[in-house]
């Protein structure tokens, strides 16, 4: 009986004991944590920039980066679900344009105009204030603050051109023949990702905004963006039909595969091209201006941004992480740990001093080839006509007219 | 007798015992059910989408702007294909299934389990293996056809293919359940039934037409009622699959209303469309149940 009471009396003071070591830990203070959201492609330099540039011995604010679904459909169901039931995955997304509006005018997203004052902005050029101020803010309130400012990139196999003795196309007529001189067998002169759900109507705003229109008009031009892409699908078949099922990272590596001479491809393709070492070469991802079409060689930019959901969970730690990534004078640094950062601010194309993209960057901006997004106050709704009524026509289910005459009835309703 | 009794004490605490033992359910199913209902229905009256901000009564101006829509005709046109198609196969199939699985043979067990693997994958994830199966440059049955043929189809580029290829996909997913279902009902039919036909010399055929197809009637009727009501709301294949394309030629009912209610933020008009895909599967439901009363009485 000795024994046992002993034994009740040892578990006692082991119990206590542990309990006062675990009191002990409880007291010491928890660090602050959030979580961040960005696209797959944009996790390691997100941590990178975070280790590097001392986020956490400055603020005391540990930070998870994660993976956000980058497709916007998954992400956009992802967060409404979330939101509407009063939470967020995420302190702070990385997003891009046309998901932001919908977010902003849902009334969903944190106003960060109280973090950045005068200063801040005159590190702005004037054509990224207006991007902002047409795609980052609603009623007065910013609701996101871009880290970068992505022109379209015409990229080319300069290697292959100089075989056919080939100079880039300066214009769409020219591309479709240099496009016939280069296709053979399973390659193609030309190509993009123009899987629907997001990526066929970004190529449509390009093409009509080239032959002079605003793509959620479906005006003339439209219709003569979409019979240029018909025919060199069709007609000349020097774009595979396939492109219609495929994202970027699939024409990045029909390209990487020799498969594709020239595409529109996004700043970040100057990274992939370059974590293929065994296949990189400076003249096989070469830049050129756009081929013009009938309004000249444009393309238009657009940008990522950060953004705090009102159901976030640590609003505060979030709005110091915002403050501290888009800081003047950390800009440099970000530009050149990776092109997902690369903006047209000034201290950013200061440090760049015209290498890696910002070449490209100021290329196009001095030849005056950045044009302004399209906008639509539908936003994905409006990007979803333009997708279908382009597709209904590119796999030949409808005539261009009856095509183009659904798309408008369908557009001319969203302002219902 | 004092709690269950009709006398003059007995009455209100038969209702109050009632109240308490209905009540929690019945609150839970109003919460859950029937109001859901309602305020779907109040919103199909509504101009409400949260990105416009705007939240005012239009009445029938919802059902009008669905009408007016020049996909919304081809929209529940390949609905209602895609469902009776899909469901027809799976019954026609999982009839052959089942007689299969009924017979008997070494292993019969094994292979009545190996038969469910379709159908307990997760759906979203055989649509998206079945994307990646089906799609032209990388597909592996894009791959057979260019072996054997050396022509590359793109099947999910064009309406017609890719119509086809979410019907078949569907049907190879719910075929092993219905086939399950249907042969638990030939079980209950008395082996004495067919060993009589036998010695009548009734054939294969005669047997199965005059005794398995009359006994099973009722299961796949059911069975048939219950998957067309599933199929309607489903939008994971789609979504999966073809994303409704190309253009909107694989988009169903249910996949339009996912559109505008999550991604779109146009809750007013996903409403008034949930509205009318309550009706079409209630007139769908009445029309079965109609059926089913006739087989019941055949039986």
């Amino acid at each position: 009986m000795n024994m046992l009471r002993k034994g009740i009396l040892l578990l006692c003071i082991l119990l206590l004991a542990a309990g006062t070591v675990m009191a002990q830990g409880a007291r010491e203070p928890e660090r602050e944590k959030i979580v961040v959201g960005v696209g797959g492609w944009a996790v390691e330099p997100t941590q990178r920039a975070i280790e590097e540039l001392g986020f956490t011995e400055e603020t005391g604010i540990e930070v998870e980066v994660v993976t956000r679904p980058g497709a916007p459909p998954e992400f956009i169901s992802q967060m409404t679900s979330a939101i509407l039931g009063g939470t967020s995955p995420y302190d702070v997304i990385d997003m891009e344009d046309d998901v932001a509006v919908g977010f902003s005018r849902s009334g969903w997203l944190v106003d960060l105009d109280p973090l950045f004052d005068d200063e801040f902005w005159s590190d702005w050029p004037e054509a990224m204030i207006e991007m902002t101020d047409t795609w980052s803010r609603h009623q007065g309130e910013l609701f996101r603050i871009p880290h970068n400012y992505e022109a379209q990139y015409f990229w080319y196999r300069k290697d292959i051109l100089d075989q056919h003795g080939l100079q880039p196309p300066k214009t769409w007529d020219e591309m479709v023949e240099v496009a016939k001189a280069v296709t053979s067998g399973n390659r193609y002169g030309v190509s993009d990702g123009l899987g629907q759900g997001a990526y066929l109507g970004v190529y449509m705003t390009y093409l009509t905004q080239q032959a002079g229109g605003n793509v959620y008009d479906m005006g003339p031009e439209f219709e003569v963006a979409l019979q240029f892409l018909y025919d060199m699908i069709h007609k000349h078949k020097v774009f595979p039909i396939s492109a219609l099922d495929k994202d970027y990272d699939q024409v990045n590596n029909d390209y990487m595969q020799d498969r594709v001479v020239m595409m529109r491809q996004w700043p970040f393709f100057y990274g992939v091209a370059r974590s293929d070492e065994s296949w990189f070469e400076e003249d096989k991802a070469a830049v050129a201006l756009p081929p013009a079409g009938p309004a000249g060689p444009i393309a238009y930019a657009a940008s990522w941004g950060w953004s705090i959901p009102k159901t976030a969970g640590n609003v505060d730690a979030a709005k110091t992480f915002v403050e501290f990534m888009s800081r003047t004078e950390h800009q440099g640094y970000l530009a050149q740990l990776d092109t997902w950062f690369l903006s047209a601010r000034k201290s950013c194309l200061e440090a760049m001093d015209g290498a890696g993209m910002a070449k490209y960057l100021q290329m196009y901006s001095d030849a005056q080839a950045i044009g302004t997004r399209p906008f639509h106050p539908a936003g994905q709704e409006a990007h979803t006509v333009v997708e279908e009524t382009s597709a209904a026509f590119l796999t030949n289910q409808l005539s261009l007219e009856e095509a183009v005459r659904r798309g408008r009835e369908r557009m001319a309703g969203l302002g219902r | 007798m004092v709690l269950f009794g009709s006398g003059k004490h007995g009455l209100p605490k038969r209702y109050l015992l009632f109240a308490l033992f209905v009540g929690p359910a019945l609150i839970v199913r109003i919460a859950t059910s029937i109001y859901p209902v309602i305020h779907t229905f109040k919103l199909s009256l509504m101009r409400y989408n949260l990105m416009q901000q705007v939240r005012d009564f239009v009445g029938f101006g919802n059902f009008i702007s669905i009408m007016q829509d020049p996909t919304f005709r081809s929209i529940i046109g390949f609905t209602l294909v895609f469902v009776a198609s899909s469901t027809l196969f799976q019954l026609i199939f999982g009839m052959g299934v089942a007689n299969l699985l009924n017979a008997k043979f070494v292993g019969r067990r094994i292979v009545r389990t190996i038969n469910l693997i379709p159908w307990v994958i997760p759906m979203i994830v055989s649509a998206y293996a079945f994307r990646w199966l089906l799609t032209g440059d990388y597909g592996l049955i894009s791959d057979w056809i260019v072996r054997i043929t050396g022509y590359r189809p793109q099947l999910l580029l064009n309406a017609t293919s890719a119509r086809i290829s979410l019907i078949v996909v569907n049907i190879w997913r719910n075929m092993p359940f219905m086939g399950l279902v249907i042969l638990a009902g030939l079980q209950s039919i008395p082996e004495e039934l067919y060993e009589s036909a036998k010695m009548d010399g009734a054939s294969w055929f005669r047997r199965f037409l005059h005794i398995t197809m009359p006994a099973s009637a009722s299961t796949v009727v059911t069975l048939g009622l219950f998957n067309i009501i599933w199929q309607m709301s489903d939008i994971d294949l789609v979504l999966g699959v073809t994303q409704g394309g190309p253009g909107s030629a694989t988009t169903v009912l249910a996949f339009r209303i996912y559109q505008h209610g999550m991604l779109w933020f146009d809750w007013g008009l996903a409403s008034a469309l949930s509205v009318m895909l309550v009706l079409l599967v209630t007139i769908v439901s009445l029309i079965g149940l109609s059926i089913f009363k006739k087989y019941q009485f055949t039986l």
